[in-house]
């Protein structure tokens, strides 16, 4: 926060996010508490992989680790923040010993490595722990007040997301983030130069997934049920996408690109029935292919043209404007 | 045969790395074009052959005409196929490929009809490489990989020759040899050269006419002979001071001659 | 003791088919750095596509299959000339979901297309089995496998080491700006790459969903392939021909004898597992060429 307009803006933005469940309808409450649950999650990404530079194909299944054992526990009474906590923790710690890859094989030996880490927890929770029929989550509560409607877990879930962006933007600023940067221009380098690379990329890989998995109980939450469809593959896929589309490097790209993202595939939802009935004879499921397929044509779209997403694109807007009349 | 005019070459849209130069390689001939380290040498071989785009460079003001047509805008495969061969700096070789591939990669853009007794004309010419034909490239030495290249440049029934630095890295009888078999090359094939060396000695030696590169501009060009006995090339690139005897910096008279060209 | 061999001989055809789609994904990898995440989706489109040809349309079987080979190739030769220029020299990541999310998008077509049902290919090979010396059985789907897979690979291998452009693909997959400068048409070898690449995921598509049937989960085979490609390291393409049967032999013999351990689901969990392990003791690959990097 630099100027006073950036102060405004933010107060301005925090404002308008808690009156928000007033101002709209409820059925686009839906999209916000989507929107917020995606962003905790694609703030682990921006610090793992736009920050520290290790791609992980496999957040969503780290997402489900937090899910499975934060339902468990909420089940067993404990209490929510606690539950948070520790799904969290949960999440950073699988997160941590499926990132030990990482410290041997890089680019696209490791995203293949995270991307078979995601159908091998995939598999165990199926398997070990009741995965596919999954587990219900009670509505969870804090001193006694229940968050039995989507009006409150929005703010519940809106609340758990600022916190993590604070602490996102403290991390990045703190001499973990700058080792973070480092290694992610260049590991070789920054080990000569005495940062200490096995340490910070197991760390990278433990907070990433320690978003993941607060993000990934949030979701449960909000569902009412922990289950292994809710975590795919594509979502994964997505949420990469959703940096490079906002930015890679920071947490207004993080921003950026969840809304637009979520904002095409809930474009994709909505027209969906309407493209259904102008073309019947398309056999499948409309409501199920198209929001792929915008997405999908979206993120090709982006990379081939604008590879520094959003937050470049506004940058360059910005500094024309700054420039005016000078620049082209 | 090959004449630049007024060229200028701009990295990165901004920096200007060549200043307007001109120089030309007549039929037949072997130029040389010397200069210290970061004058612009290398740069000026990748305007010739097209291979500045992919660093972000340009040939932004001025042409560079190859028997009358203009090539700066060309692909490097079609310069290829007019007849400029570029030798790299740093032999780029192809690593895992056999020394007979290396040379055969050479005649892909002509086809087969010349290609068997091309292959034995490089060999006749360098003789060791006849011995390693089939042993992969990135495990021979470093003059034998220079005649690799060398040699499968010629498999490309090249006109000119650009090359870059060939001498380094090589023990010096082994570039005394390098360059005996480029001069023969030149009598026999009549393939004319554009040499770039630090090596002024031998670049000299070899050359009928040279061009001085100093910061991107020409400083100074002539008939090689002339160059050796200039007395600025003999202090700065041959190393030899006035009686070839030491200089006491006490006895220097700091502005007796130009340090500078410009 | 005849069990163990039915299982390796499926395992054998199995492997032989991700050979064939891996040598696809090194080829791209091995001449422009890039890597393509959609093969796996380019596999089953190809099946869908064959399948449309003769079931819905009533073409002919081997018009059918030339037809979905030539689909492939068309697929190959567009994709290289709309998305890769804007692919080189980006990071990794931008080509790696670029791939991810046009995979994405091809099996939305798919499901568009042809539906979320199994479909059923159209019979190839007769149905029914020899029996050899009375300890295992052979399908003749899976001999045709071997043979045909054989023959691919041997095909393609003669292209490779013999030709002219395979000379000219190799030697761009070494040094991309030596090869223009000696002539070379680069455009054109990444073409051919491509092109190349989507005719061996066509072809592997039309065997595996004669055992498999057609259905766009199927395309998860693509990251088999890729797992393929990978443990045999992403240099060596006669390391991936071997690599392959291997893997088939021991996914299939994880699911004979672990499945009943853990309750199922080891075939498809096999190769990932063998991956990570493999990638434990050889980062690069086991055939791979180790990296130097320079600081």
């Amino acid at each position: 926060m630099q100027t006073p307009f950036q102060w405004v803006m933010l107060v301005l933005g925090l404002f308008l996010t808690f009156a928000l469940p007033f101002l709209i309808p409820s059925d686009l409450l839906n999209f916000f508490i989507k929107s917020f649950i995606t962003i905790t999650a694609v703030l682990g990404i921006t610090l793992l992989t736009g920050n520290c530079g290790q791609i992980s194909l496999g957040h969503t299944a780290f997402m489900a680790v937090g899910a499975f054992v934060g339902a468990i526990l909420l089940n067993q009474g404990i209490p929510l923040i606690l539950s948070l906590v520790l799904a969290g923790l949960a999440g950073g710690i699988v997160g941590l010993i499926f990132g030990l890859p990482a410290l041997r094989i890089k680019g696209f030996y490791l995203a293949f490595a995270t991307l078979a880490a995601f159908y091998v927890i995939q598999f165990i929770l199926i398997h070990y722990f009741g995965g596919v029929v999954g587990h219900s989550v009670p509505p969870p509560s804090i001193f006694g007040l229940s968050f039995n409607s989507d009006f409150r877990i929005y703010y519940l879930i809106a609340s758990t997301c600022f916190m993590m962006t604070y602490f996102t933007k403290n991390i990045t600023r703190c001499k973990w983030g700058r080792a973070f940067i480092a290694i992610r221009d260049h590991d070789i380098a920054a080990n000569t130069l005495g940062v200490n690379v096995y340490f910070y990329k197991l760390m990278a890989f433990f907070i990433g997934c320690f978003y993941a998995g607060v993000a990934g109980l949030l979701l449960s939450i909000y569902m009412g049920w922990a289950s292994v469809d809710h975590y795919s593959l594509t979502n994964c896929i997505w949420y990469l996408g959703m940096i490079i589309v906002g930015g890679m490097h920071s947490m207004s790209g993080a921003y950026m690109g969840v809304f637009f993202i979520l904002g095409i595939e809930e474009l994709g939802i909505v027209i969906a029935p309407k493209l259904a009935e102008l073309f019947p004879y398309l056999s499948g499921s409309m409501i199920g292919a198209i929001p792929i397929i915008f997405v999908g044509l979206v993120l090709v779209l982006f990379i081939m043209f604008e590879p520094r997403g959003l937050v470049h694109r506004w940058e360059i807007i910005k500094t024309s404007m700054r420039l005016f009349p000078f620049s082209n | 045969m090959l004449e630049l005019v007024n060229v200028e070459v701009r990295y990165h849209e901004v920096i200007l790395v060549i200043r307007g130069i001109s120089l030309e390689v007549q039929q037949g001939q072997i130029v040389s074009l010397l200069g210290a380290n970061g004058a612009g040498k290398t740069t000026i071989l990748k305007a010739i052959s097209g291979i500045l785009h992919h660093e972000d460079g340009k040939v932004s003001e001025g042409f560079v005409k190859f028997e009358g047509k203009r090539i700066d805008r060309l692909e490097s495969y079609a310069i290829a196929e007019a007849g400029i061969l570029h030798v790299m700096e740093g032999r780029r070789i192809f690593e895992h490929l056999s020394v007979e591939e290396n040379l055969l990669t050479g005649a892909i853009m002509h086809g087969n009809v010349r290609t068997h007794s091309d292959l034995e004309k490089v060999y006749t010419y360098f003789p060791k490489l006849a011995t390693v034909r089939k042993r992969t490239s990135g495990y021979l030495s470093g003059g034998e990989q220079q005649m690799v290249v060398i040699g499968r440049a010629l498999m490309g029934q090249p006109k000119l020759f650009l090359l870059d630095e060939p001498s380094l890295g090589l023990a010096p009888l082994l570039i005394k040899e390098i360059f005996d078999i480029l001069k023969t090359i030149n009598r026999d094939e009549g393939i004319s050269m554009l040499l770039v060396e630090q090596n002024a000695r031998i670049a000299l030696d070899s050359s009928n006419y040279g061009y001085v590169l100093e910061n991107g501009r020409i400083v100074l060009d002539g008939l090689s002979d002339k160059l050796k006995q200039n007395e600025d090339i003999k202090e700065f690139y041959l190393g030899l001071s006035e009686l070839g005897s030491r200089r006491s910096y006490r006895d220097f008279k700091h502005y007796s001659r130009r340090k500078r060209w410009l | 003791m005849g069990k163990i061999l039915n299982y390796i001989i499926a395992g054998l055809a199995n492997g032989c088919i991700y050979s064939l789609i891996a040598i696809g994904f090194v080829l791209i990898y091995k001449s422009s750095s890039i890597l393509n995440f959609a093969q796996g989706a380019i596999v089953i489109l190809s099946a869908f596509v064959f399948y449309s040809f003769t079931i819905q349309l009533g073409i002919p079987i081997v018009i059918a299959i030339l037809l979905a080979l030539a689909f492939g190739a068309l697929l190959g030769f567009v994709i290289e000339r709309f998305i890769l220029d804007r692919l080189i020299g980006q990071p990794i990541l931008a080509i790696i979901i670029l791939t991810l999310a046009f995979s994405e998008f091809l099996k939305g077509i798919m499901n568009l297309g042809w539906g979320t049902d199994i479909l059923s290919a159209p019979q190839l090979f007769p149905r029914g089995n020899i029996t050899i010396l009375n300890i295992a059985t052979l399908d003749y789907s899976r001999i045709a496998f071997l043979v045909i897979t054989f023959v691919l690979i041997s095909i393609f291998a003669i292209f490779y080491n013999k030709t002219k452009i395979g000379l000219a693909m190799k030697a761009t997959s070494d040094d991309t700006i030596a090869a223009g400068s000696v002539g070379i048409r680069v455009r054109r070898v990444f073409a051919v790459t491509w092109i190349i690449s989507c005719i061996t995921a066509a072809a592997g598509g039309i065997l595996v969903t004669n055992v498999m049937g057609i259905h766009y989960k199927v395309a998860e085979i693509g990251y088999k392939a890729m797992a393929v490609a990978l443990v045999g390291g992403l240099q060596s393409l006669p390391g991936i021909i071997i690599i392959g049967p291997v893997m088939g032999i021991l996914e299939f013999l994880s699911a004979a004898y672990l499945d009943p351990l853990v309750d199922g689901g080891m075939r498809d969990l096999a190769p990932f597992i063998i991956l990570l392990i493999v990638l434990i003791f050889r980062p690069s690959g086991i055939f791979g060429w180790e990296r130097i990097e320079r600081i």
